[in-house]
């Protein structure tokens, strides 16, 4: 009896003491908030001070680069994890003595959990790129460095000041400027000055050629197309075995990205739950008369046909580079995976990889994203005023002539030679993405591709006209460097097709639609819809590599429709209504712009 | 003060540490337990997030699907931890087996080697496994090359005995590690009472039936109710690494379950309210085995 007493006190003493705690520590963070405020207020009366000592020029203050400063970089952009090195550290580490510590949720493996634990931890990163959505809500929380102020003395970023003030107009009350879109132009809203279409069926021309080059109705005709070549080379020169298609999961988000980026040749692009059509229609995924089911059931005949790599579900997308390296994949659809593979001299043998015309494709084609691609850089509020001026001088230079051309052409000398006030691309800056380009010591030593920017995201597209030259900073749109790609390939490729490129056969064919590129901020998630959507999507993704290696047409009919009832039961309903609702804003911008 | 209380009081503070201790880590956490009826979101503060009462428990049997995921969950988490808790003699055999070993070389040399997983993380465990069983992995190769089969067989997306290859792998992982209590309650046996059934000519068979596993067994029934207890904490490390989608529906154990809902959809309330239910539930579970154990052998662990 008396232990139970105890035993009853011992518990209602500690019951006392966790609520004790509790308030403890809920006191304690709304003292971090006010301190923070107070920081935020002391940094506004900072730059005030500033900005009357320079007086109205209104330029930036110089910053000091005596201690070296290492940047948590906050990136879902980055393939790469750790701090940059190689050619474009040194570069970095030389202009401003920063290292930049990069954080890849991609990397991490648990993407979004890593989001999480660092947003409740308060501070996200230094410098963070985020999707627009998860920007919105880290702008409400507090985490994002205002840049109202400051922004106007950096003549840089102000030149795409009507860009950022297009994406911050939607963030908070409008008045303030957090964030950067990236990958904008200057080009204007509709432009479409890419060489190439996005995605698309892109086969070696050699190959196609070798089995006849047979004309492609439909995807039955592309398989069987496939099925023929892979018959010709069950395996790349080295002996390794080769596969048509070969995928990669890590990816995937509410869908299988592989099937997701199919779905485009179609006329639909997956947003969410939905699709969105060129008809600027909007159709549930799980329309079995759309394009995510036509794609899936795509991969599974493939897969029956034996074409899909086995490695696929449990590969990653490292492993698929090198397997594109040794050609061990023969249908590609991303227009930079040409980059793994094409060089001018293996397009003068005829062996580039190259879009093939499907005749009965519909290509859902964004137009340059003007307005920036949907994902922003931010400063982190956490960051001290003497390192929120090193980061928005290295955002400045990140957005000047010298950072993108460092960025989309590399650096001089290596990469590409001036001729005529021209940039031509140098033997090795050819092959930079497809051999091992060392740098020398002096530049940074090292692999060139290991040592590139891995941030993998820019302010400036690089469809954007620099200064230097009036021309695009993208290497491959220099007049040069298409020059140098004019080769047999393509030149077979003009005279048995009757266009120039693929955008002129595409738009000349009906084949692609070009849709306008908005950037505009949408309706974040509230938890329920946030619930619903992470367990569909885990659902959705399960179902659809299963359904890829599904046994038999029975099978893969069953799992669809197992996977469309389980959705139902977990509320697909509502989470299709929140995406019609949420992306109907954006479908609105689309049709006053067309 | 008396020189009683001045006792006490010495008493008192050398289990302090271990008061504090458990305090802090096992009932300081269970102040997360009100996430469970916020609405919490990430990046918010707690304070920022709206009170929603009993909204995530019953979200949790609000529609049919919902309700067989969780019915699967808990299959897959009783068949698990049933195998386990199925074999728990095991451990307790190769300890009585290994003990018989006469060379004393050979016999470390067994329990070094079978020891030895336990300390290989379970993303270890995975990348062996990879390596071993993945498509152009070490036995694939070998088959293909020995023309035994045509096309690599795909092990780890195999959907079939997920239940069985998981105790393996944990069986691998943990036997000899549960064996060493074993061993240390052996050398503890009485040698007089080895002596006197030899002298009364028992052979090594029936020493080890009616001697050396009847003095094992409290230990085994303590380990056994603690083992009962956890029925529902099977980890979620193993189960995270080998989880893909072909394996997904039969290797979702309750933990892997609350952690796969709470990452990634920032479904931390439901994840709480489900975690808290599994401790009420373990809790019921440790009272009804430690009475059953009263009952029946007359002795309990609280």
């Amino acid at each position: 009896m008396k232990c139970k007493k105890i035993a009853s006190l011992a518990l209602s003493a500690v019951m006392a003491a966790s609520m004790l705690a509790g308030c403890g520590s809920s006191g304690d963070s709304a003292g971090g908030t006010t301190n923070t405020q107070t920081q935020t207020e002391s940094k506004t009366e900072a730059t005030t001070t500033t900005e009357t000592s320079t007086g109205d020029t209104a330029a930036a203050a110089e910053v000091s680069h005596d201690e070296e400063y290492t940047v948590d970089f906050y990136d879902v952009a980055a393939n790469f994890q750790g701090v940059q090195s190689g050619w474009y550290g040194k570069i970095v580490k030389d202009k401003f003595n920063m290292n930049l510590n990069i954080i890849a949720p991609q990397v991490s493996g648990d993407g979004a959990a890593l989001y999480q634990t660092r947003c409740a931890a308060g501070a996200l990163g230094d410098l963070i790129i985020l999707d627009n959505a998860d920007m919105q809500e880290c702008v409400e929380s507090g985490l994002i460095h205002d840049l109202t102020d400051v922004i106007a003395q950096y003549p840089n970023l102000s030149r795409y000041m009507e860009q950022i003030k297009a994406f911050n107009a939607m963030l908070g009350d409008g008045s303030k400027i957090y964030a950067i879109p990236l990958e904008m132009n200057t080009n204007g809203p509709t432009a479409y000055k890419q060489l190439h279409v996005y995605t698309y069926p892109r086969l070696g021309w050699d190959m196609y050629n070798e089995v006849g080059a047979p004309e492609l109705k439909n995807t039955d005709d592309l398989l069987n197309c496939l099925a023929e070549i892979q018959k010709a080379h069950p395996q790349n020169d080295k002996g390794d075995p080769a596969y048509a298609i070969s995928m990669w999961k890590d990816w995937d988000s509410q869908y299988m990205e592989n099937v997701a980026q199919l779905t485009k040749w179609y006329g639909q692009e997956v947003n969410g739950s939905v699709l969105i059509g060129t008809d600027n229609s909007i159709a549930p995924l799980t329309d079995k008369a759309g394009a995510y089911y036509k794609m899936l059931k795509f991969f599974y005949q493939a897969n029956q046909m034996g074409l899909v790599d086995p490695d696929s579900a449990t590969q990653d997308w490292n492993m698929m580079v090198s397997k594109m390296q040794d050609k061990r994949v023969y249908l590609y659809w991303y227009s930079w995976q040409y980059g793994f593979w094409n060089t001018p001299a293996k397009g003068e043998e005829g062996v580039n990889y190259i879009e093939i015309p499907v005749a009965d494709t519909n290509l859902y084609q964004p137009s340059d994203t003007y307005y920036g691609d949907g994902r922003v850089i931010a400063v982190g509020s956490q960051v001290s005023d003497e390192n929120f001026a090193r980061l928005m001088e290295f955002l400045d230079w990140y957005a000047s002539p010298e950072g993108v051309q460092i960025q989309h052409g590399g650096t001089e000398g290596l990469i590409y030679t001036v001729e005529d006030g021209k940039y031509v691309l140098t033997e090795d800056g050819l092959n930079r993405f497809s051999a091992e380009v060392a740098v020398p010591e002096d530049q940074g030593g090292g692999n060139w591709n290991d040592g590139n920017n891995q941030i993998n995201q820019w302010i400036v597209a690089s469809c954007d006209i620099n200064p230097d030259t009036n021309e695009p900073y993208g290497t491959d749109m220099w007049s040069s460097t298409i020059k140098m790609n004019e080769t047999k390939t393509t030149k077979e490729w003009t005279e048995k097709f009757g266009a120039a490129d693929d955008v002129e056969y595409l738009s000349k064919n009906n084949m692609m639609t070009v849709v306008p590129s908005i950037n505009i901020a949408l309706a974040i998630d509230t938890t329920d819809i946030s619930l619903i959507r992470k367990q569909c999507g885990d659902i959705i993704k399960d179902a659809s590599w299963r359904m890829v290696f599904a046994a038999d047409d029975a099978d893969f009919e069953k799992q669809w429709d197992d996977m469309t009832s389980q959705l139902e039961g977990l509320g697909w309903a509502d989470l299709v209504a929140f995406d019609t609702e949420k992306y109907a804003p954006m479908l609105e911008a689309r049709k006053a712009a067309q | 003060m008396s020189k009683k209380k001045i006792y006490s009081l010495k008493l008192f503070l050398l289990v302090l540490p271990f008061i504090i201790l458990v305090l802090l880590f096992s009932y300081y956490p269970l102040y997360g337990w009100m996430y469970a009826f916020y609405d919490y979101k990430p990046p918010k503060t707690l304070s920022n997030c709206p009170f929603v009462g009993f909204k995530w428990f019953e979200s949790l049997v609000s529609s049919e699907t919902k309700v067989q995921q969780i019915i699967q969950v808990l299959k897959n988490t009783f068949a698990m931890s049933g195998l386990t808790l199925g074999t728990s003699w095991l451990p307790m055999l190769f300890a009585v087996f290994l003990n018989e070993i006469r060379g004393v070389k050979f016999r470390k040399f067994v329990q070094t080697v079978t020891t030895l997983p336990n300390f290989v993380s379970w993303v270890m465990v995975y990348s062996i496994a990879f390596s071993l069983f993945n498509s152009t992995g070490m036995l694939n190769s070998l088959l293909l090359k020995s023309g035994v089969i045509d096309q690599p067989i795909l092990f780890l997306q195999s959907s079939s005995h997920v239940w069985f290859t998981q105790w393996l792998w944990l069986t691998w992982k943990n036997l000899g590690w549960a064996a060493i209590m074993y061993i240390a309650a052996i050398s503890s046996i009485d040698d007089e009472m080895i002596q006197a059934a030899r002298v009364d000519g028992a052979t090594r068979m029936q020493i080890i039936r009616h001697i050396t596993i009847p003095s094992l067994l409290p230990t085994y029934f303590v380990l056994l109710v603690l083992n009962v207890a956890n029925f529902l904490n099977n980890g979620m490390e193993q189960y995270y690494v080998f989880q893909n989608a072909f394996n997904k529906e039969y290797i979702q154990v309750l933990d892997l379950y609350v952690y796969n809902m709470a990452m990634g959809s920032g479904g931390y309330s439901v994840s709480v309210a489900i975690s808290m239910l599994k401790s009420l539930v373990s809790v019921v579970l440790l009272v009804i085995v430690n009475g059953a154990s009263k009952r029946i052998r007359g002795e309990s662990i609280l």
